[in-house]
């Protein structure tokens, strides 16, 4: 039971990450990304390509990677957020300024998803990668055995986590993004600059994408599809958390994060992704407005 | 935020021959014109649909304008994109949606000073808070859970914030009780004792022009009579036409 | 190959994606329906063929050899009610969550098409299914140029009858839907029945697509229900004019021939044994038009017609 509770978290971690950009931009710029998941694996491979480059010479403390991964980790972070910043102007953008309805974003979205996913098969390939094959024993912490490199991510992404809410709450940029999610004209009333907020949105978004990226990486394999099959989970995260709320979505995740680790040890571990479409079917059905989510 | 003191002899506000409108060719605005000059508050009254909204809208750069020109200090605001309005020194109160209801009282109160050094916002928080001194007590309160009169204060003192010299409010009595609309048009004098002055767009037009220094009434996209608060209420034409209509339909 | 057996076989895979297409346009286009779910539908119906008119497997259970006119009508009944039970969990929910929802009910269909192998065989897949008109024809361009006919008499037998139906009473209160979710929430229960009528009855002809495509390619497997089936739909559907049933049916065969020709062209230009990058490219380049369709020519090719205020809408 430890055990499953324990691999729940570390799936959520990766769901955690991706999410919180999904609902960012679902709330801000008012349509649900189908090109989140992909986000996702581009950032892992420009990690892939910085430290095909760099090498992981080394490795930290019973972790799988030495330190030039941790600088890739960063680069790919920020080369993320500007990838889809420019996706953002060339596409997006272009759509906002022709007031292109909701349902032309969401098309949008999935044509930039599968350009993405297979321009990554253009430029690296089908085949599954790995960052560095160093062995890792497991650690026993509390009776659950988990790699470190598993345990490194439930860390960075409890401290992302933890950053998040000191940025919302505390800086004007962070409150300012809560301003404009949820009414951009008074927003803009305010003298918030709106494109800015859109701007920093995509670069978090991607950013966290993309740490999400090289943390599964690091825990499975990096291949182009890595990110579209978290897809389904991340929505189903931010539904069951309530849209309007980055805290719920990050709950949402915990939740679908145990809900999968549940039915690959107990029931049928290819049913895996079907786990998160059934919660979102139930919550839907119970209670629209997801589990932190406010009555409309 | 900090603009110059601007001199009293030139309007705050200069609305020329505007035509303004969401659709081409549909304006709602079709050549209205006003002025709001230092120290004043003025009232725009006129039936439903007759563009008081869309014109403090227009001049807010939420609803495109067509022709004719907005002055602020006798420099054109035309097309100047809507967060840019506050640096101009013109806060806007829309008439609903004019808090944000998932951040608190104080963070509403901070995002209206936005751009301010971090001291000078919390003295002008500070100063909201003897303002409206039911504020301070839900300072950390979602302003979604406040009472309509309530919310009402937060946003007219969020627009505060930026230290404008002229406040746009729409409608500020809207579903407020008749002793809210009174507590809000007391807070409305005090504001403009403080030297900032005041547009105001209300289809109560009893209590707006109880306030008044100076109304417009609005019809079919036009200013149709202008005069003194005192003037436009005695006035038997503009009570049978507008404001009778009004207070039929308030009641 | 020669010219004339490649041309058929090119205008009957086109025609079955037309059919999915209208279908789509059926749901999208005049109800408003983002159904983002059309690969499951598609493959619902291609499985429930092969179910019924597949030879008996030792290692699965079904294969019942009927005829595949019996296939056919099964997959659509098949299809019809994966999309009742779709429809009745999701159809009420917003545009975006309608979206997600379809998207994963997708997913589970290729899960179980994956997974459920007493059925479905797994990634084995189901083969050897009978080819139509294999018997009446001489030789195999004979049968496939038979099976183009039939193809062309269901999109025509489908046209109208879609034409004849928004034509009706029925397909103005469908427009009515798509043009406001929010005054056709107030049509309360009626709304919910005019939305799922349309869903299933677009998700039919997206499992008769599934039923003629397996049948056609005597070959089912869940490598056939990957997502990339409904994107390509929808940039058929979007390229040719949403709302315009010819229009689905030029956007099937305009996109279906670049879709080929890039896989000739680029096959023939780059060196071999970059067979993965070619799908790949393909693929970006499809993605592309999409995009500047949406950006440049929103409306289609052959735009919707008549009266329908889609310019006031986008604009709203």
């Amino acid at each position: 039971m430890i055990q499953v509770l324990a691999d729940g978290v570390v799936a959520a971690s990766f769901i955690v990450l991706g999410v919180v950009g999904l609902s960012m931009i679902y709330n801000i710029l008012n349509f649900p990304s189908f090109a989140q998941g992909d986000h996702i694996a581009t950032g892992a491979y420009i990690a892939l390509g910085i430290v095909a480059l760099a090498g992981t010479a080394g490795s930290i403390a019973g972790l799988s990677f030495g330190w030039p991964l941790i600088g890739a980790l960063i680069c790919a972070t920020i080369l993320n957020g500007l990838l889809a910043l420019l996706i953002d102007r060339s596409i997006y953008r272009q759509l906002r300024l022709r007031n292109a309805s909701r349902i032309s974003l969401i098309m949008a979205s999935f044509g930039v998803a599968l350009m993405l996913r297979n321009l990554i098969v253009l430029l690296a390939g089908h085949d599954p990668q790995y960052y560095a094959f160093a062995i890792q024993p497991a650690l026993s912490i509390g009776g659950a055995r988990i790699t470190p490199n598993d345990l490194l991510a439930v860390i960075v992404t409890t401290m992302m986590v933890v950053a998040l809410h000191l940025f919302l709450s505390r800086t004007t940029l962070g409150k300012s993004m809560r301003a404009v999610s949820e009414n951009p004209s008074l927003a803009r009333v305010n003298g918030i600059d709106v494109d800015r907020v859109i701007r920093w949105t995509w670069l978090i978004g991607a950013g966290l994408a993309a740490i999400a990226g090289v943390l599964l990486g690091l825990s499975v394999q990096v291949n182009p599809s890595m990110g579209f099959e978290l897809l389904l989970p991340m929505f189903a995260a931010m539904i069951v958390g309530g849209v309007t709320s980055v805290y719920g979505a990050v709950l949402g995740a915990l939740l679908i994060g145990v809900a999968e680790a549940i039915t690959v040890h107990y029931i049928a571990p290819e049913y895996r992704q079907a786990v998160a479409f059934l919660v979102v079917i139930l919550v839907l059905l119970a209670r629209p407005q997801g589990i932190l989510g406010e009555k409309a | 935020m900090s603009a110059a003191k601007p001199r009293s002899d030139v309007p705050h506000l200069a609305v020329t021959d505007l035509v303004a409108g969401y659709v081409p060719d549909v304006p709602i605005l079709r050549g209205a014109s006003l002025r709001v000059d230092d120290g004043e508050i003025v009232a725009v009254l006129g039936p439903n649909g007759a563009g008081k909204s869309t014109l403090v809208k227009a001049v807010a750069g939420l609803v495109p304008a067509r022709s004719g020109d907005i002055l602020v200090h006798g420099a054109s605001i035309l097309g100047l994109a809507t967060h840019k309005l506050v640096g101009t020194g013109v806060a806007y109160v829309p008439q609903v949606g004019n808090v944000f209801t998932r951040l608190s009282v104080e963070e509403n109160l901070e995002l209206g000073g936005l751009g301010g050094p971090p001291s000078r916002t919390r003295q002008r928080i500070a100063g909201m808070y003897a303002l409206f001194p039911d504020l301070a007590r839900f300072r950390r309160l979602a302003a979604g859970r406040l009472s309509g009169g309530q919310r009402q204060m937060v946003a007219v003192a969020r627009a505060l914030m930026a230290e404008p010299h002229l406040l746009m409010l729409d409608e500020p009595s809207a579903g407020l009780s008749p002793r809210m609309v009174e507590l809000v048009f007391q807070k409305l004098l005090e504001i403009r004792a403080v030297g900032v002055s005041i547009l105001l767009v209300e289809q109560n037009a009893k209590a707006a022009l109880a306030i008044c220094d100076r109304g417009y009434v609005l019809a079919e996209g036009r200013e149709r009579f202008e005069g003194s608060g005192r003037d436009l209420l005695a006035s038997p034409e503009i009570g049978a036409l507008y404001l009778g209509a009004t207070t039929r339909l308030a009641s | 190959m020669d010219i004339l057996s490649y041309l058929v076989f090119f205008s009957a895979v086109s025609g079955i994606y037309a059919i999915a297409t209208l279908g789509l346009n059926l749901q999208w286009g005049f109800t408003g329906i983002m159904n983002v779910g059309v690969v499951g539908f598609f493959g619902v119906g291609a499985y429930a063929t092969a179910f019924l008119t597949g030879p008996a497997y030792p290692d699965a259970f079904g294969g019942f050899g009927l005829p595949p006119l019996v296939g056919y009508l099964g997959a659509m009944i098949a299809s019809g009610l994966a999309a009742l039970v779709v429809g009745l969990l999701t159809i009420r929910l917003r545009h975006d969550f309608l979206a997600i929802g379809t998207f994963g009910a997708a997913i589970c269909i290729q899960l179980l098409a994956m997974n459920l192998k007493p059925i479905t065989r797994g990634f084995d897949g189901l083969h050897s299914l009978p080819r139509p008109f294999a018997g009446l024809a001489a030789t195999p361009v004979a049968a496939n140029a038979y099976f183009l006919a039939m193809v062309v008499a269901i999109i025509a037998a489908v046209v109208w009858a879609l034409e004849r139906m928004v034509r009706s009473p029925w397909g103005r209160v469908l427009r009515a839907i798509r043009e406001d979710e929010e005054a056709s929430a107030a049509l309360g229960k009626n709304a919910f029945a005019f939305r799922l009528q349309t869903f299933v009855m677009g998700s039919m002809l997206m499992g008769l697509a599934g039923a003629l495509y397996a049948s056609f390619t005597g070959f089912v497997s869940p490598q056939d229900l990957l997502p990339i089936l409904t994107f390509q739909v929808y940039v058929m559907l979007i390229v040719g004019g949403s709302g315009n049933n010819y229009g689905a049916v030029l956007g099937a065969v305009l996109i279906w021939a670049l879709w080929t020709m890039t896989e000739t062209f680029l096959g023939a230009v780059l060196p071999a044994g970059l067979k993965q990058q070619v799908s790949a490219l393909r693929v970006v380049l499809v993605g592309l038009i999409l995009v500047l369709m949406l950006l440049y020519r929103p409306q289609g090719l052959l735009p919707e017609r008549a009266n329908v205020s889609r310019e006031a809408r986008l604009q709203g």
